[in-house]
């Protein structure tokens, strides 16, 4: 080693930091080629990935259970409902550390979760969405404020309201399904009564009504199920424009499309399951005659 | 909703320091100590932390606060596994594609293997220098905030650790 070389010489040569003088003996000397190869094979190795994604989602899944353990915060966001059912006992357990605050739960791509509300009515969360309520007050003010989809079976007492960016959704105790997503706003009744408030107007539905309310064009209509669709692990879907089937399939299999146009005009009635991403896009395809590939970043292209 | 103030009790506060800083948190636990696993839980602990923590913690003091609180979680585990780099085999390849024979093409996938090996057995605070700077392009100024040491004390770092890969890989 040249005695001229201090200590931090080799950092300031890969920095550029060197004077003239400096670079031009340290090129001349014995050991030169040598960092210079290291340096350049170094340029080689690859930066490592990580699932940032999914790293922030387990954050915020456990934003209610600082008192429990971390591995029961991986267990905050489940795929399987059994295991939803045993979150929401940790989640219980949780409320009498953070009764003062807003509770949030949240559901990342294809998950669903079960919770049970203070007073007994359950909520599913389905896939991609994210719920907020105050378990403190709750007896005075059942309120949820909610933005994607939730099946809910509201115990019996005063008004339980679902409140959306769409508009409001109040019961007194019953069954039902709102779904609140760009622009769209789905109710469904499955039983009692539910009031639908939005900003043009106020609806009463019974068992079997299904409310929508589409870029501010409303419709009511009447189905036979006594469930939504996904609660059994299968998306349906009545008249609806291809685009919210898109964001349908998005949510449950976090994949992307790729588009020149959409044919704007064209509604899909049908499902798919929840099981495959294959089988899902076969049917949802097939039945739009919509040609597909499943490129190799993961993305799918719609041929025209 | 309380909180009027902005604070990383506001989600999309929140979700944009998360954004800005992961990456550069995840790659420097992992350069650092070994462990991919063991990075991206400790990443998660932390900014679980902090999430939890966010009214205690004012913005401007949240970039130091995941920086310490990872280290020492990091520290109070016992057991690292070794960090293992991975390098494009093609880009070697193609340096070489032209007039270099088969033999040849070995070597350099050896040479690789060697100063991955000699940069894994740096010591840590040397290999995190030198990874930060070299793969994730990171300026001695931000490799000294994320270390929270000098600039000074960054370019010592990195002149060690060139020097012991040299020596290590020995002749080439």
């Amino acid at each position: 080693m040249n005695e001229n070389r201090d200590d931090t010489f080799l950092a300031r040569w890969l920095n550029n930091d060197l004077t003239e003088e400096e670079r031009k003996e340290f090129e001349a000397s014995d050991d030169y080629r040598s960092y210079q190869k290291i340096v350049k094979a170094s340029g080689h190795i690859m930066a490592e990935e990580f699932d940032t994604d999914s790293i922030l989602s387990r954050v915020k899944s456990g934003r209610q259970a600082t008192n429990a353990t971390r591995e029961a915060s991986h267990a905050r966001t489940v795929k399987l409902w059994g295991y939803g059912i045993a979150a929401t006992v940790t989640l219980l357990a949780c409320f009498f550390y953070f009764y003062t605050r807003d509770t949030l739960v949240s559901t990342d791509y294809g998950e669903q979760m079960a919770i049970t509300l203070p007073d007994g009515s359950d909520m599913r969360l389905n896939a991609r969405s994210e719920a907020v309520y105050n378990s403190q007050n709750w007896q005075e003010q059942r309120k949820i404020e909610l933005a994607g989809e939730a099946y809910f079976k509201v115990a019996s007492g005063n008004t339980f309201t679902v409140s959306t960016s769409h508009g409001e959704v109040s019961v007194l105790g019953t069954e039902f399904n709102v779904q609140s997503m760009n622009g769209l706003l789905t109710v469904t009744c499955y039983e009692g009564k539910v009031k639908v408030v939005t900003s043009h107007s106020e609806h009463i539905l019974k068992p079997g009504d299904h409310f929508r309310s589409l870029d501010g064009s409303e419709s009511l209509s009447v189905i036979k199920e006594n469930a939504p669709g996904w609660a059994s692990r299968e998306s349906r879907f009545k008249s609806m424009p291809v685009k919210y089937v898109l964001m349908a399939l998005e949510n449950q299999f976090n994949v992307d499309f790729v588009y020149d146009q959409l044919p704007a005009e064209q509604l899909y009635t049908g499902s798919f399951p929840h099981s495959d991403v294959n089988v899902a896009l076969d049917v949802v395809m097939g039945a739009l005659l919509i040609e597909y590939e499943i490129r190799n970043d993961g993305t799918v292209l719609l041929k025209d | 909703m309380p909180d009027p103030k902005k604070t990383l009790c506001d989600e999309s506060e929140f979700d944009a320091f998360f954004k800005d800083q992961v990456k550069s948190l995840a790659s420097y636990l992992y350069y650092r100590f070994g462990d991919r696993e063991q990075a991206q839980d400790i990443v998660q602990e932390t900014f679980s932390k902090l999430w939890q923590q966010c009214a205690e913690v004012p913005l401007e003091k949240a970039r130091s606060f995941i920086y310490t609180v990872a280290s020492n979680l990091f520290v109070s585990v016992k057991r690292h596994d070794q960090v293992k780099l991975r390098y494009r085999e093609q880009a070697v390849e193609l340096n070489n594609v032209n007039n270099e024979s088969p033999e040849y093409q070995i070597l350099e996938k050896e040479f690789m293997e060697k100063l991955t090996d000699a940069i894994a057995s740096l010591p840590e605070k040397q290999r995190a220098a030198y990874l930060l700077n070299r793969v994730e392009k990171k300026t001695y100024r931000e490799i000294a905030e994320i270390m929270e040491v000098s600039v000074k004390a960054v370019e010592k770092l990195m002149h060690k650790a060139l020097k012991k890969i040299k020596d290590r890989i020995g002749d080439l």
